[in-house]
């Protein structure tokens, strides 16, 4: 495993089957800055290639508009290939829904309950 | 369920609060979750970002119509400035063409006296000399003389395309049968020549004098152009948006459909001036007296196949 990455509102990595990880971190609310520090860290593990991301959002309380927005930009997709959402909380599902729904990505997107389920559907998009 | 289990979760209490604010047009209002990220805290997260995207959407929308409005007042301007630019040019135009008008109109009327000095001046010379010309002479002042009665009746023309459309002419009940017919009359034409006037001519209220110079010069056009003694010269009316479409047709010569457009211009002549007198200012004026009217006038032909002129004139 790569050195991770630790943001404000998260901590990333890239796992060794080829998939980057990201978990939110307890109580995070994400703005447009956090959103950037977030693609930017994940540009470097991934080496400016595009990978699929994991993503916990457990610990997520708020995203701002602005942050999803971002997501959803061609910047955002040069360094994803694919988007798995696992839920981890009724918030973070509302926040799911929300990013998916009103500001989709660029990449294949979709929302889970569970980790293994995310894990499987996302190893479709390992190269 | 205990009573304690039964007392209100007061995040409700702030999710109707927030509900309330907003559909109040309080669009800043925001809910606060708790830590536990259960399903209430979801209902108010989810309520804080609808709230956001409502507030962020009606930004962009009144951002979108303030700047459709300046756009539009930008237009605005720019049409006026144009309508002005154009209204300027045009008093512009309208000016010059007055002034090229007056300018004809003199040009011609001062020629008309020296004109009328060489011919009398021909007349004496004829007078003193008597039967001391030569033949040659005398015909080379008969060439002269022909000459000056051609130029003045082109400063006639002239004359006459200058004060088309300018003479307030009097709007009165014109009988165009009888108008066409009091025409062919005051020409002199070869006696197996026909002027047919179809019995259904109409009765207008226009300007006389302008209806008459056109018929004149088209029923002219028609004969003087004609290459057989035995011409037919038809003329007919029709009902036609509101107003009358007139026909001149004759069995003549016909004429070349490249030279359509061109006989309309003025000094445009097909014919060399020796062979026909004529000064190439009929057709521009006739042209220019229809459009002055309202209407408009169009010519089908073919060589060998006779000429129809058909103009309009509104009621």
């Amino acid at each position: 495993m790569d050195q991770p990455f630790e943001i404000r509102t998260a901590r990333l990595w890239m796992g060794e089957d080829g998939i980057a990880r990201k978990t939110i971190k307890g109580g995070a609310e994400e703005t447009l800055a956090d959103a950037r520090q977030s693609v930017n860290a994940l540009q470097q593990l991934t080496g400016g290639r595009p990978a699929p991301l994991l993503v916990d959002m457990g610990g997520l309380r708020a995203i701002t508009r602005d942050a999803r927005r971002y997501y959803a930009s061609d910047e955002a997709a040069r360094s994803t290939s694919a988007l798995a959402l696992v839920a981890g909380s009724p918030v973070g599902r509302v926040c799911g829904r929300f990013l998916l729904g009103l500001n989709p990505p660029l990449y294949p997107a979709r929302l889970f309950d569970e980790t293994g389920e995310a894990l499987g559907w996302l190893k479709e998009f390992i190269v | 369920m205990t009573a304690d289990a039964r007392v209100r979760d007061p995040r409700i209490e702030q999710i109707l609060d927030v509900l309330l604010q907003l559909a109040g047009g309080n669009l800043q209002a925001r809910g606060r979750p708790s830590d536990r990220a259960d399903d209430l805290d979801a209902v108010m997260t989810g309520l804080n970002m609808l709230a956001e995207e409502l507030t962020a959407t009606t930004v962009e929308r009144r951002e979108a119509e303030e700047t459709l409005r300046r756009a539009q007042e930008a237009l605005e301007e720019k049409v006026q400035e144009r309508t002005l630019a154009l209204t300027s040019k045009t008093q512009d135009l309208e000016r010059l063409n007055d002034e090229l008008q007056q300018f004809t109109y003199v040009v011609s009327h001062d020629l008309k006296a020296p004109l009328r000095a060489i011919s009398n001046l021909v007349t004496w010379l004829e007078e003193d000399l008597g039967e001391r010309l030569s033949g040659e002479n005398r015909k080379q002042l008969d060439l002269l003389r022909t000459r000056v009665q051609r130029m003045h009746k082109l400063v006639e023309a002239l004359l006459d395309y200058s004060r088309a459309g300018r003479a307030a002419g009097r709007i009165e009940s014109v009988d165009t049968g009888t108008l066409v017919s009091e025409i062919v009359h005051s020409y002199s034409m070869p006696s197996r020549f026909r002027v047919i006037i179809a019995p259904d001519m109409p009765t207008l209220a226009t300007n006389r004098l302008q209806l008459q110079q056109v018929f004149a010069n088209l029923i002219s056009n028609a004969i003087k152009h004609h290459d057989r003694p035995d011409g037919n010269v038809w003329v007919s009316a029709r009902r036609a948006n509101g107003g009358y479409e007139f026909q001149v047709a004759d069995d003549g010569p016909g004429i070349d459909p490249r030279y359509h457009q061109k006989i309309f211009e003025m000094f445009q002549t097909l014919t060399a001036r020796d062979k026909t007198e004529h000064t190439g200012i009929g057709l521009a004026l006739v042209k220019k007296l229809v459009q002055e009217a309202g209407g408009q006038i169009t010519v089908e032909s073919q060589l060998g196949r006779g000429t129809a002129f058909r103009f309009t004139w509104p009621q």
